[in-house]
């Protein structure tokens, strides 16, 4: 049977995003072929093989996962946020939905549109770069958890946000530094001195490399390791979520 | 009697170190349409929060048709509908998109939604605006429009606070009639507000609240018996220096002098007063409201 409470506000939640499509959907993926065509193309032919695959094959599920992060965290965050501001969020806070219910309507939202948008990208690598996918259940649960754990990310973000201003910080000076890092476009193992020995503490990497692994067959950890590292990264950042919204920071007094 | 609302020592601190609530106790009736009187800052707006589970209370229970929030959170939300003090919709919403919604959230199916829809704007004159995103709204619309939504889930507890804030008197006066057909129709209703010409003309009981404490609870008719004190000027045509004038009269200046009007002196008495004393009032003024004038005598009261 159809729970029409949590349904109403997943619903609201995905059109939220779908109405702008413009806005939301087509920036990330022309960023990305941008990405894919200056990185890849041009610079790639000069770089080479990286892990034995080339390099414009190599960015792809890196440009997968930087979309769908950040898309993901930015419809939460700002979604969130947006209620507060126009208190709006006090209709689904005095409405009969349980607290696990209203995390799940927001998440839903911020996954499908990370969904979407790492779908889009993925689809423009295929097409530029003909690619097979390696392991697409890996891929799958790779991209489902990314998108729920940013955008648990994002929702934190917005809940406890004060100002518009402190929307933006979270992304700028510490989301977008670790995604750089995390080897978006260059094998970690090329860092230099104390960022290499850093970078396995950078849960980014992990995500990025289950993708690789997904979507080319080759990654720098085992897939059991990734598999195990972002699903426990999934469920902490989820849990604390919970453990936020029950107490109510940054909305209820 | 079954109570619609039951508040037993509720207490609420904010974290700012705000005492809003000291040990507030009342009771609403099934059926009853009940004032929650007092100034700003009384605690009203808190009460209802913690009624509505927007906040929570630091000590005290609250009991909704017999149900407690802490044991019974959906079943309590279910039934309570409010129409808050300030506009609390997405503003890029259509009507249409608003109520459904707020309808879908209490569980109402998509196939219900659009006759109660259609109805309840109908009865708000508020369906030629069934298209137009909430920002082109008048002041008036979005205020119909929030009673409109608490309505969407046919509660059997309507919060209304302060629902007729900056809204004209015409708009005002529709929004009292449907209110009180939605009451002889058997919805319990609790209003705040500081108008007590609202209170006095829709609501059968009341409790006013003052600094977070409950300083009266009973009918409106006790209310109004006991705390009916009204200060007025009256504007004579005459130098009220040079005449003679009841004494019960205080001469503010040349043409015009104030009373206070309670139990015992009307204003009918005042007018008769002025009439045998050859003057003649060119207009009145209401200085302080009813409702003023019984909060400062609570508050003498605790004084004393």
């Amino acid at each position: 049977m159809i729970n029409t409470p949590l349904f109403t506000l997943m619903y609201k939640e995905v059109y939220r995003f779908m109405r702008l499509w413009r806005q939301t959907l087509i920036p990330p993926v022309i960023s990305s072929s941008l990405y894919l065509m200056i990185f890849g193309q041009i610079l790639g032919n000069r770089i080479g093989a990286v892990q034995g695959v080339g390099y414009t094959k190599f960015v792809l599920p890196g440009l997968v996962m930087l979309s769908m992060i950040i898309s993901s965290f930015q419809n939460t965050a700002s979604s969130f946020y947006g209620e507060k501001f126009q208190k709006s969020i006090e209709e689904i806070l005095i409405a009969p939905l349980a607290n696990y219910q209203v995390i799940i309507g927001f998440l839903c939202g911020g996954i499908a549109r990370g969904v979407i948008c790492g779908s889009l990208v993925l689809l423009v690598g295929v097409i530029l770069t003909n690619i097979h996918f390696a392991h697409p259940l890996y891929l799958m649960y790779t991209m489902l958890i990314t998108t729920s754990c940013f955008a648990a990310v994002g929702m934190l973000n917005g809940m406890l946000a004060k100002t518009f201003d402190h929307i933006t910080i979270f992304p700028d000076f510490i989301l977008m530094p670790l995604i750089f890092l995390g080897g978006v476009f260059y094998n970690t193992q090329e860092l230099p001195g104390v960022l290499k020995s850093m970078h396995v503490y950078n849960p980014i990497v992990y995500f990025v490399d289950a993708a690789r692994y997904a979507i080319l067959g080759v990654s720098e950890f085992s897939s059991g390791s990734d598999f195990l590292v972002i699903s426990m990264v999934g469920v902490f950042v989820i849990s604390f979520l919970s453990y936020c919204f029950n107490k109510g920071f940054g909305f209820r007094e | 009697m079954a109570y619609a609302l039951n508040i037993k020592n509720l207490s609420k601190r904010y974290s700012d170190g705000l005492k809003a609530l000291s040990k507030v106790s009342l009771q609403v009736n099934e059926g009853d349409f009940f004032a929650l009187l007092g100034p700003n800052g009384a605690g009203k707006t808190s009460l209802i929060n913690i009624i509505t589970q927007l906040n929570h209370a630091d000590e005290g229970e609250v009991e909704v048709f017999g149900l407690s929030p802490k044991s019974h959170s959906v079943d309590v939300k279910k039934m309570v509908g409010l129409v808050p003090q300030e506009f609390n919709f997405n503003m890029f919403l259509t009507v249409e998109q608003i109520l459904s919604y707020s309808a879908g959230y209490y569980g109402v199916p998509e196939s219900a939604r659009a006759s109660k829809i259609n109805s309840v704007l109908k009865r708000l004159n508020l369906s030629s605006k069934k298209n137009v995103m909430a920002r082109f709204l008048s002041g008036g619309m979005k205020r119909r429009l929030m009673i409109a939504r608490a309505l969407m889930h046919s509660p059997r507890l309507l919060l209304l606070d302060e629902p007729t804030a900056g809204v004209d008197v015409e708009i005002r006066q529709e929004t009292w009639s449907f209110l009180k057909e939605l009451n002889e129709k058997g919805l319990t209703i609790i209003l705040t507000t500081h108008y007590l010409e609202e209170a006095e003309r829709l609501c059968n009981a009341a409790s006013v609240l003052h600094l977070g404490k409950v300083r009266f609870s009973g009918k409106m008719r006790q209310l109004l018996k006991t705390f009916c004190e009204e200060d007025i000027q009256f504007f004579f045509s005459e130098d009220v220096q040079k005449t003679s004038m009841p004494k019960y009269f205080d001469i503010v200046d040349r043409n015009s002098a104030r009373v206070t009007l309670n139990d015992r002196r009307s204003l009918q008495k005042v007018f008769n007063d002025c009439q045998e004393n050859g003057l003649h009032v060119d207009r009145i003024d209401v200085l302080e409201s009813r409702l003023e004038k019984t909060l400062t005598s609570l508050s003498k009261e605790k004084l004393k």
